[in-house]
């Protein structure tokens, strides 16, 4: 069964020119009989805040001095000075600010400055560990003499690549080598010989088997035949195989004697080729030995390369006397496999070596794990992948250790493995080279455990606010170890001050771009859009990328216009330009409503149907769509339905906001009777997700139309969020907003299909508190002045319905009851209506409301 | 192998399976010493034939594919004789001008049984042999001369030599060095002054005159291991081999082959 009011349409105020709702055509009379006037727009001065040139007090930005560093930033660059001045390993900086305002070249202009006052930070070199090959020695050297440490080394090996040779073929080494080998081998000769003249004095020879010796009686020359043997008498028998007995005994301790002998040998070969080697190791290492004394930790390592190469002189000399087996020596001995393990890997250099002086100052801009901490390359080698401590490559750390690492904080969050290794390096205070975990367990390859490096670095991440806040919120080492927070403002507060400082600013821009000078009504027109970039009239955007963006592309149109200044005209047109080779959606949006694709009325009145305003971000332009926003309301238990959020195109701020107009109406209109009614609201020919509450006083307008059956005006579009009591609150865009709506019915004005263009009833309701924001396009401000578009700002929703509608809202009397005629009363007589209707349906058996209002 | 690909000859390995180690076998008491000393076994004609087939088919294996490397033509042949008889009668099959190689390297003891091989084997043109200190097969040839009729095909076998002693990348073939020596200071200038009208306007020979101020085989000795000999050449029973005498100092210095000429 279907409840339809019996009520009539309200009728509409009569027509009052400029300051009186026009009643529709066919519109009926209806109860409604509270008219009020409709209330004056804004004026244009409050549309947008000019900035008059001559105030500025120059002609170009020529007779200004470029501004160095930031305006406006003070608390940032405070804590910027804090944190680089602070010892102390945890107190790291996070920068935090929107992007392109300037920030990383603040910290590193500060910086810079620091950083040459600082002494200037040593150099590192990791070397072999002749007792662990696998665990690198890392070496610091004073700044500077890295690479003449590994030259020397170099230099080193290069001499004993002659001098070690040449040694060995002295005659003075061979002589003494000669008369070693000799005299263990004519010692086991005589032996031998002296065992085979005694076996042959007694007719017993010594044989060679393929695996040995044997003993035989012979009888000139040659082995007594077995049966002559055996036809010899016992006695003489047994005396020969006696003899053989000793002699095989004998000849058992002389080749027993073989191995030891040849033991003993080697090893006074072993003592002489060392003692040799060591005496030509001390002079090739003389120079670099003294050259590097003061230096702690090289005379250590100077005589443990003395050592090793001492055990390894062999390396030194000719390789394999096989023809092609052996591999030809390199000529250049930096490139010789053979004496790698005694070269130098410079790992970082400092100083006047590098051209630069104090402490290091390192961004980093792919902050990989390897690319912080360093890695270990490998190479294959015979289907293996080997390496060594020359392949181990130093990371950001190294680099900066000492001075200042910069670090982009969402990068690095995007790097695998980065962020805990950074934070493992902060917390253990040491630069420790590994490989990550999951990597190695890709492949199994040799690996090294380097010797760890102290660390001393000044970590500064630099990001987003909500890069900060999410790390503050998840992870709790975060707040330990980057104790310092310099957060960049967005914007600065408007003043004469600042915008001459703005002026200063641009005037660095252009020095630093080398453009042309740019006049004063150029940098009026720049320090306007600053202030429309903050969305804000009353602030200035300190948004440096994007001012710097605009004055090059005005530099680029004074140049193509032959301009020798930058003119505010090229400004506009830059700015115009950068618009409109971002708006082909905006364009595609503004077509559909042209077109009656997307149902949008602009003129006349409609009961519970009303234009809200939304934005749309698309990469870094955002404009404003109308979309009409329609109310229906029956019988029911008092449930108002976003049909946005019933199919899940509704955002949580969205559903937020029908909630609190639910419960604006409860509260103002439930006290003595209940809410017997259901509502339900829909953007419609919106096919994509929304969000925000920005339309929640619009969907309230459309709800207190239906209920009230009071007609709203199509030409007034609205924004505005609304809280439980009815006031109205600031929304965010309202300038493009405004401008989108703006857009829409001029454009019609072109078209002359459905409307006549701007007819001086069309504009843009606005929340009281967003008048401050204010910096609406000049073509909008020029067609307010003409009376052609108007903008309301209205605190309350009882003033704004009136604004909609012209009818009075209402206020309750003593009696308790809103003045007959008024929106108010209206919607309460109709609220009273439902919930009689709902009380009578209830007492029938069976009844239902809900059910009665879907039948 | 590289001297049978010197000489363009081929190869034939003779493995002389000595008999009197079969009727060493027969004894009873007859026990074999390893190597080391440290383990004695007895022996029999079977353990013996076995240890020498296996020995002979190893020699073989391993002599075959060096000759294919070095693509000589390669014959082989197991006798069983005593050593230098079955040596000299291979010899003498194959005419007149074989070169003995001798697998195991000599020692200062073994310089009888160098010449019992010079006596007995007449049907070779001589002997290549490797010392104990042996190391080094490229390099200069140096051929030690002690009389003018050997200067001749001393040359033409260290002209052959040094095509196999040049190390790899090297553009130029070694030098021939010959050495030259003589009973006393007059003897030696004469040879020095036929040596050099025989080599007059070859480059590619060179002179060596060491100053004997020691005994000749000691010097020679010496100078061989000075100039890094690739192979030497000498003959035998002169000053610097001579037969039956001292071999101690060329043991010792020799760290390359040795073609002894007969």
């Amino acid at each position: 069964m279907f409840f339809k009011t019996k009520k009539e349409p309200v009728p509409l105020a009569p027509e009052k020119p400029a300051t009186s709702i026009a009643a529709p055509a066919g519109s009926r009379v209806t109860a409604a009989s509270a008219i009020i006037a409709r209330p004056d727009p804004l004026s244009v001065g409050e549309l947008r805040r000019i900035v008059d040139p001559a105030t500025l007090g120059f002609k170009t930005t020529d007779e200004l001095e470029p501004i160095s560093g930031l305006i406006g930033q003070d608390r940032a660059l405070k804590a910027i000075q804090f944190g680089a001045n602070m010892k102390s390993h945890d107190f790291n900086m996070f920068v935090l600010g929107p992007p392109a305002s300037g920030k990383s070249t603040a910290v590193k202009a500060y910086l810079e400055r620091k950083a040459r006052e600082a002494p200037p930070t040593p150099d590192l070199v990791y070397v072999d560990n002749f007792e662990a090959p696998n665990k690198p020695k890392a070496l610091t050297l004073p700044h500077g003499r890295a690479r003449a440490f590994a030259k020397g080394m170099v230099a080193a090996i290069d001499e004993l690549r002659n001098t070690l040779p040449a040694i060995f073929e002295s005659d003075d080494y061979q002589v003494r080598r000669r008369a070693i080998d000799e005299e263990f081998r004519s010692g086991q000769e005589e032996a031998f010989e002296a065992l085979s003249k005694r076996a042959q004095a007694q007719n017993i020879a010594v044989l060679r088997t393929p695996t040995g010796f044997a003993m035989a009686p012979v009888h000139e020359g040659k082995v007594v035949k077995p049966e002559v043997f055996n036809s010899l008498p016992e006695t003489m028998r047994k005396d020969v195989e006696a003899k053989i007995e000793v002699l095989q005994k004998e000849l058992e301790l002389i080749l027993e004697r073989v191995p030891k002998s040849d033991k003993q040998r080697r090893q006074r070969l072993a003592a002489l080729n060392d003692e040799v080697a060591k005496i030509v190791v001390r002079e090739a290492l003389d120079d670099v030995a003294a050259a590097f004394a003061d230096v702690p930790g090289v005379t250590d390592y100077l005589n443990g390369a003395g050592a090793d190469l001492v055990r390894n002189a062999g390396l030194f000399l000719p390789q394999g006397e096989e023809d092609g087996a052996a591999i030809k020596p390199s000529a250049d001995t930096e490139r010789d496999a053979r004496f790698r393990r005694y070269m130098v890997n410079v790992f970082v250099e400092n100083g006047s070596a590098t051209g630069r002086s104090g402490a290091p100052i390192l961004e980093e801009p792919n902050p990989t794990y390897a690319n912080l901490i360093g890695r270990i390359e490998h190479i294959a080698q015979m289907g293996t992948l080997v390496t060594d401590f020359l392949l181990m490559r130093p990371g950001a750390f190294h680099k900066a250790n000492g001075g200042y690492l910069l670090l982009d904080a969402r990068k690095l969050l995007l790097s695998p493995f980065a962020w805990e290794a950074l934070k493992r390096t902060i917390k253990q205070r040491e630069i420790r080279i590994e490989q990550p975990a999951e990597a190695s367990l890709m492949m199994s390859t040799q690996s090294l455990d380097p010797e760890p490096v102290p660390l001393d670095v000044k970590v500064i991440l630099i990001g987003s606010r909500e890069i900060y806040y999410l790390l503050a919120a998840n992870d709790p080492d975060f707040q330990g170890l980057f104790k310092v927070q310099a957060d960049f403002d967005d914007s600065i507060a408007r003043s004469s001050e600042n915008d001459r400082a703005y002026a200063r600013l641009i005037a660095s821009i252009v020095k630093e771009h080398k453009l042309r000078p740019v006049e004063a009504p150029a940098v009026a027109r720049i320090i306007e859009e600053g202030a429309r970039l903050a969305d804000d009239r009353e602030k200035l955007s300190i948004e440096i990328g994007r001012i710097a963006d605009i004055v090059r592309e005005a530099d680029y149109w004074a140049g193509e216009a032959k301009r020798a200044t930058v003119t505010r005209q090229d400004v506009t047109r830059a700015i115009e330009e950068g618009v409109q080779r971002a708006d082909r959606m905006r364009d595609r949006a503004q077509e559909t409503i042209k077109r009656r694709i997307v149902l949008l009325d602009v003129t006349g009145a409609k009961v519970g149907q009303i234009n809200g305003l939304s934005v749309l971000q698309l990469g870094n332009f955002s404009f404003g769509r109308p979309t009409r926003i329609s109310a229906r309301v029956r019988l029911g238990n008092g449930r108002v339905t976003d049909i946005e959020r019933e199919v899940d195109l509704g955002g949580p701020l969205h559903s937020k906001g029908v909630l609190i107009l639910s419960g604006f109406l409860a509260g103002r209109f439930g006290q003595d009777m209940p809410i017997a009614m259901a509502a339900s609201l829909v953007f419609e020919q919106s096919y994509g997700g929304v969000d925000g509450d920005s339309a929640s006083s619009t969907e309230l307008y459309a709800l207190l139309s239906a209920l009230a059956d009071v007609p709203i005006r199509q030409g007034i579009a609205v924004t505005g969020s609304v809280n439980q009591w009815g006031e109205v609150q600031a929304i965010g865009g309202v300038n493009e907003k405004i401008e989108g709506f703006f857009d829409v019915c001029s454009a019609r004005e072109e078209f002359r299909t459905f409307h006549r263009g701007l007819d001086g009833e069309q504009g843009v309701m606005i929340p009281r508190a967003n008048v401050q924001h204010l910096m609406l396009r000049e073509d909008i401000v020029a067609a307010v002045a003409e009376k052609k578009f108007s903008i309301w700002a209205v605190e309350s929703i009882d003033r704004g319905i009136e604004t909609l509608t012209g009818v009075k809202a209402g206020e309750r009397g003593s009696d308790g009851r809103y003045p007959a005629g008024t929106i108010n009363r209206l919607v309460e007589d109709r609220l009273r209506t439902f919930a009689d209707k709902a009380r009578a349906f209830a007492q029938k058996p069976g009844g239902d409301t809900d059910k009665a209002a879907t039948s | 192998m590289r001297v049978a690909r010197a000489f363009e000859s081929e190869v034939e390995s003779l493995f002389i399976e000595n008999a009197q180690l079969y009727q060493l076998a027969s004894y009873s008491f007859a026990r074999e010493i390893s190597l080391s000393g440290r383990q004695t076994r007895s022996l029999s004609e079977a353990s013996i034939s076995q240890q020498l087939k296996l020995a002979a088919h190893a020699v073989q294996r391993r002599i075959e594919a060096l000759a294919r490397i070095a693509e000589v033509p390669f014959s082989h042949r197991i006798v069983r004789d005593e050593p230098v008889p079955a040596l000299a009668r291979a010899c003498s099959e194959r005419g007149p001008w074989n070169v003995v190689a001798l697998a195991e390297p000599f020692s200062p003891a073994n310089a009888q049984e160098l010449r019992h091989l010079f006596e007995e084997v007449t049907g070779t043109t001589g002997l290549v042999i490797v010392g104990p200190s042996a190391r080094r097969t490229t390099g200069p040839v140096v051929a030690v001369v002690e009389d003018l009729d050997h200067v001749e095909p001393m040359l033409r076998a260290a002209e052959r030599l040094a095509t196999i002693t040049t190390a790899v990348g090297r553009a130029m073939a070694e030098p021939v060095t010959l050495v030259v020596v003589g009973e006393d200071r007059s003897a030696r200038d004469w040879l020095e002054g036929q040596v050099r009208l025989m080599i007059a306007r070859r480059d590619d020979v060179r002179l060596s005159l060491p100053e004997e101020t020691r005994g000749v085989a000691d010097v020679i000795a010496e100078e061989i291991r000075r100039l890094g000999a690739g192979f030497v050449v000498s003959q035998f029973g002169g000053h610097v081999v001579p037969a039956g005498g001292d071999l101690r100092h060329l043991a010792i210095a020799l760290e390359c082959p040795l073609f002894l000429m007969r």
